[in-house]
């Protein structure tokens, strides 16, 4: 039992970079950025491309992370930034996340193939800790993702582009009174969100190996987790992601893995039908709950 | 007329019923479902199972496979019709996941990832739809029938009150109008539409798996009602006609079917992302998702 449990918080360590990344675009912009999954798949390919020019752990995380971050920055001025200018809605805006995603991601297929590949680690010897075993790259996924949520705390609450950052998922039209640039604001959370995803993207790479549709999964996963942690708070939907890996992990003990994703699925439908916000009547949207 | 036209004919001829049905409750009722692929994917299934596997005649099959999936799009209205736009598309979204497992993992009814063979051919009073070319006139004929019939339903009141709630829920609630009624109910028509399409599908193809259900189906669906234009009768036969017309081009080019494939779904997304950008109202359409 105690060795699942290690599994998930790993597990959903990984998945809190991702969640967080996805809440510091969606908090404060309201794009809800599925085309984030795309982001993660990308820098995941990217890693596996590099190991492949140059067999090295820094080739790999410069190269995800760079093509991570180009993607996300990509994405923002060429489907979002214009929706924003002509303030279209909430759900045309979520339209256009979903073609993008499934154009990045059938490129990647038509470019790489849609088989799924391995990064060639090969066996690694496992890591003994309280009485349970871990790989080095679920080691490495629990560090990374504990640094990843300290660096958010970090931004958000020592930095002023973290206070912006709060101020507009707050109050958008205040903190445009006091003359902050929100184009500006709003590249640099696409890249630290992209960041963020692109790390989460080379871990699972490393772990699990890839495949174009690897990203959808995980971001189903992210996105329940940012929903559950509720409006106005991006900490705790790195600490949701956290409690849902070890969730999922326990249900493996019951459940064969094939019904994981029906499970986050049946969560995510559960956690929107409990937002009174996102009744009809009231009839706010995604982008309206910030 | 040759077997790929007869084909051709068929395919349109029930995609436009799809995307007819999903613009009953996107562009008159303003929510984007997802889950219509599934309620395809039930209508396919169910008449697979009757006629395939209990031996059933295709003449009852076929209107207890329309009762299914709009049985069915009856339960999932009722969860989430509360939902406001994005919401309810993500809603549906996880719908669309959870029930998509269950094609492809409940193996005792659906044959799982082998499929179901078999499924007979349309057939009614001694008659039966052998050739390719006798199954695209039944095909052409239940679809201009379908379109009959939702064209009339177009122009009743029904249909304009579910424009006004779409318009403003709570503008339309103030004179009488309730919301979760009609739109539950309009839900549950374009279900058993989708259905009956999913029926036709199975008939015609005489083989049914999981991923003729995918998501990658949902996105084609998407762009059709998307480009063709939403909130108008001659949406849905426009962009079938366009979307399925543009990717044969692809045929004359020397590159492999599942390159093909990948191609089409990425100019599928670059569709959906220009539409939003350039023209959220389609090419005939009267709704843009606002």
């Amino acid at each position: 039992m105690l060795q699942f449990v290690f599994n998930g918080i790993s597990a959903g360590l990984g998945v809190a970079l991702l969640a967080l990344g996805f809440a510091l675009i969606y908090r404060p912009t309201g794009v809800f950025h599925i085309a984030h999954a795309a982001v993660f798949t990308t820098s995941a390919y990217a890693a596996y491309w590099a190991l492949h020019v140059y067999p090295s752990m820094a080739t790999a995380g410069i190269a995800s992370i760079a093509v991570g971050c180009s993607t996300g920055l990509m994405l923002e001025w060429a489907v979002y930034r214009p929706l924003a200018v002509r303030q279209a809605s909430p759900l045309a805006v979520l339209v256009s996340s979903f073609g993008a995603y499934f154009a990045v991601v059938h490129l990647i297929a038509l470019v790489a193939g849609s088989e799924a590949k391995t990064l060639g680690r090969g066996l690694a010897s496992p890591i003994r800790f309280a009485g349970t075993l871990l790989t080095p790259v679920q080691a490495g996924q629990a560090v990374v993702g504990i640094l990843g949520m300290l660096a958010v705390f970090m931004y958000l609450r020592f930095t002023r582009t973290g206070q912006w950052t709060r101020a507009l998922a707050s109050n958008r039209t205040l903190l445009l009174t006091l003359g902050v640039n929100e184009p500006r604001l709003r590249a640099l959370l696409f890249l630290l969100g992209s960041s963020l995803a692109a790390a989460a993207g080379l871990l699972t790479a490393l772990d699990i190996g890839i495949h174009p549709q690897m990203g959808f999964g995980c971001f189903l996963m992210a996105a329940v987790a940012v929903i559950l942690a509720g409006p106005d708070r991006f900490m705790a939907a790195g600490w949701a992601a956290v409690g849902l890996g070890v969730a999922q992990n326990l249900a493996l003990a019951v459940l064969p893995a094939i019904w994981m994703d029906s499970i986050v699925s049946a969560l995510l439908l559960v956690a929107l039908l409990c937002r009174r916000e996102a009744l009809v009547g009231t009839l706010p949207s995604l982008g309206d709950s910030r | 007329m040759s077997m790929y036209a007869a084909h051709l004919v068929s395919m349109l001829s029930i995609y436009v019923v799809l995307a007819a049905s999903l613009n009953l409750v996107a562009g008159y009722g303003g929510m984007l479902s997802a889950a219509h692929v599934v309620l395809f994917g039930v209508g396919a299934y169910a008449l697979a199972c009757l006629t395939s596997i209990l031996g059933w005649p295709f003449l009852i099959a076929l209107p207890i496979s329309i009762v299914a999936a709009g049985s069915l799009a009856f339960v999932v209205g009722s969860l989430c019709v509360r939902l406001s736009g994005d919401f309810f598309l993500l809603a549906t979204l996880s719908v669309h996941v959870l029930l998509q497992a269950v094609f492809a993992n409940w193996i005792p009814v659906t044959g799982g990832p082998y499929g179901i063979g078999g499924i007979a051919s349309p057939s009614a009073f001694g008659w039966s739809a052998d050739s390719s070319l006798e199954k695209a006139f039944f095909t052409a004929a239940a679809a201009g029938g379908s379109l009959a019939i939702l064209g009339r339903l177009l122009r009743s009141p029904f249909v304009r009150s579910l424009q006004a709630i779409r318009d403003n829920a709570v503008a339309a609630g103030a004179v009488g109008k309730d919301p979760l009624r009609f739109r539950r109910r309009s839900f549950m028509i374009a279900g058993a539409f989708a259905g009956l399409a999913g029926a036709l599908y199975a008939s015609n193809i005489g083989y049914i798996d999981p991923h003729a259900f995918a998501l990658d189906e949902f996105v084609f669906l998407l762009a059709v009602v998307v480009v063709g234009g939403a909130g108008d009768a001659r949406g849905p036969v426009v962009g079938t006609l366009v979307l399925f017309l543009m990717p044969e081009g692809l045929r004359l080019l020397p590159i492999t079917a599942a390159a093909a494939a990948n191609a089409r779904q990425v100019l599928f997304g670059l569709l959906l992302v220009l539409a939003m950008r350039v023209r959220p109202q389609g090419l005939v359409g009267r709704y843009g998702f606002n």
